[in-house]
C-alpha cells in the first residue's frame, strides 16, 4: 500500500488569476518580496498495490482520464510505502 | 403530435435547470427535469445542462458532473441527430466531458462577474441553435460566473470558425472574446452568458429566447432523426 501525493498547478504561460489574487494579497500584508509562482490543488490518495512504480502509473491514468486538464494544467506525484 | 421532449439535466448543485425549463417551454418544447445520475431516454429530442454550481465546482467546475450516467448518454442523443445545450456550468461540463474543445478557467482579471453583457453573432452558421440570429445580430444577456474564461492551447484561432457569440467588451479573458461555441455538427452548444434568464420582457430581454425559437424550429422541421418511441407520431406530423 503506498501514499500518494499528487499536485496539480497551472501549466506555464496559462494565467493564473489566483496567484495573482494570493500575490496581492501578500504585499498588502507586507510581503512585497514574496512571490507567488502559481496557485494549484492537492490531492492526498492511499493506493493498494505492490510496488511504488505501479502505484505511480495508477495515479497517472487517474490524471490522464479525469483529473488533470492538460489545456491547462500539469501535475507531479509523489510516492511513498505505508508502513 | 405532441411537442418534442426536451430533458434538462439536473446535477446537485444545479441553480438554474427551473429558468431552463421554462425557457425551452416558452419556445415550444415539452421540458422536463432529469436526473444526471441516469441516461437521458431514447425518446428526447434535447438536452439542456444548466447553470449553477455542480458537485460545488470541486476539483475543477464541471469535472466530477461530466462524468455522470445523463452526460455520458449525451454521445447517443448528438449522434441521433439530437441537440445540446450547455449554459454556464453546463458549458463547463461539456467542455470536462470532451464533447466540446478547450477548457474554462478563472476569469482574468479574477472575480465572479454577474452584469448584462452584449455578444455578437460572428458567425454564418447552419447550427440549429442559430436559425432566428443571424451574422451580425447582437444579443443582450446576463453573465453570472466566476470560472468563463475560455483558453485552447491552439489560441483562438483554433476555434474561431466554431465560435458563433463574441462578447462586444471581454468580461472575462477569454480567447478571442468568445462567449459560446459550437462543436462540428453544430447541435451542441455551449453558451457562458445566459439566454434562459434573457426569455421574457419581463427578465429585462427576450433575446435568449431566439436561441431556444431556432432550436425549436429545427426539431420540429426535422424530428426524424431522434430515435424512440416519439419517432413515429413525429414523423407521422411532418410527413
Amino acid at each position: 500500500m503506498f501514499r500518494v501525493e499528487l499536485a496539480v498547478r497551472p501549466r506555464p504561460g496559462v494565467k493564473d488569476p489566483q496567484a495573482e489574487a494570493v500575490q496581492e494579497s501578500l504585499a498588502r500584508l507586507g510581503h512585497g518580496g514574496v512571490t507567488v509562482d502559481a496557485v494549484g490543488r492537492l490531492l492526498s490518495l492511499t493506493v493498494e498495490c505492490d510496488t511504488a512504480e505501479e502505484a505511480e502509473r495508477i495515479t497517472s491514468d487517474l490524471c490522464d482520464q479525469l483529473l488533470v486538464n492538460p489545456n491547462l494544467e500539469t501535475y507531479s506525484v509523489s510516492v511513498g510505502e505505508v508502513a | 403530435m405532441s411537442d418534442p421532449r426536451a430533458a434538462v439535466i439536473v446535477f446537485p448543485g444545479s441553480n438554474g435547470d427551473r429558468d431552463l425549463l421554462e425557457a425551452l417551454r416558452a419556445a415550444g418544447f415539452d421540458s422536463f427535469p432529469h436526473p444526471s445520475g441516469q441516461p437521458l431516454p431514447d425518446d428526447v429530442a434535447l438536452a439542456g445542462l444548466p447553470g449553477g454550481f455542480s458537485y460545488g465546482d470541486y476539483w475543477r467546475a464541471g469535472m466530477l458532473a461530466s462524468q455522470e450516467p445523463a452526460v455520458r448518454s449525451l454521445s447517443s442523443l448528438i449522434d441521433r441527430g439530437g441537440l445540446v445545450i450547455g449554459v454556464c456550468n453546463g458549458f463547463q461540463i461539456l467542455v470536462e466531458a470532451g464533447l466540446l474543445p478547450g477548457a474554462l478557467s478563472y476569469n482574468d482579471p479574477a472575480g465572479f462577474r454577474h452584469r448584462w453583457v452584449t455578444v455578437r453573432c460572428a458567425l454564418e452558421t447552419d447550427s440549429p441553435w442559430f436559425r432566428n440570429v443571424p451574422n451580425g445580430a447582437t444579443l443582450r444577456l446576463p453573465i453570472a460566473h466566476g470560472e468563463g474564461s475560455y483558453f485552447h492551447p491552439g489560441g483562438f484561432d483554433a476555434v474561431a470558425s466554431h465560435a458563433p457569440l463574441l462578447y462586444e467588451e471581454n468580461p472575462n479573458g477569454s480567447m478571442g472574446a468568445l462567449a459560446a461555441l459550437l462543436d462540428d455538427t453544430g447541435r451542441v452548444l455551449g453558451i457562458m452568458p445566459h439566454p434562459e434568464r434573457a426569455s421574457d420582457p419581463d427578465l429585462g430581454s427576450e433575446d435568449g429566447l431566439s436561441l431556444f425559437t431556432g432550436a425549436f424550429g429545427a426539431v420540429a422541421r426535422h424530428p426524424s432523426p431522434v430515435a424512440g418511441k416519439n419517432e413515429v407520431a413525429a414523423g407521422a406530423h411532418t410527413s
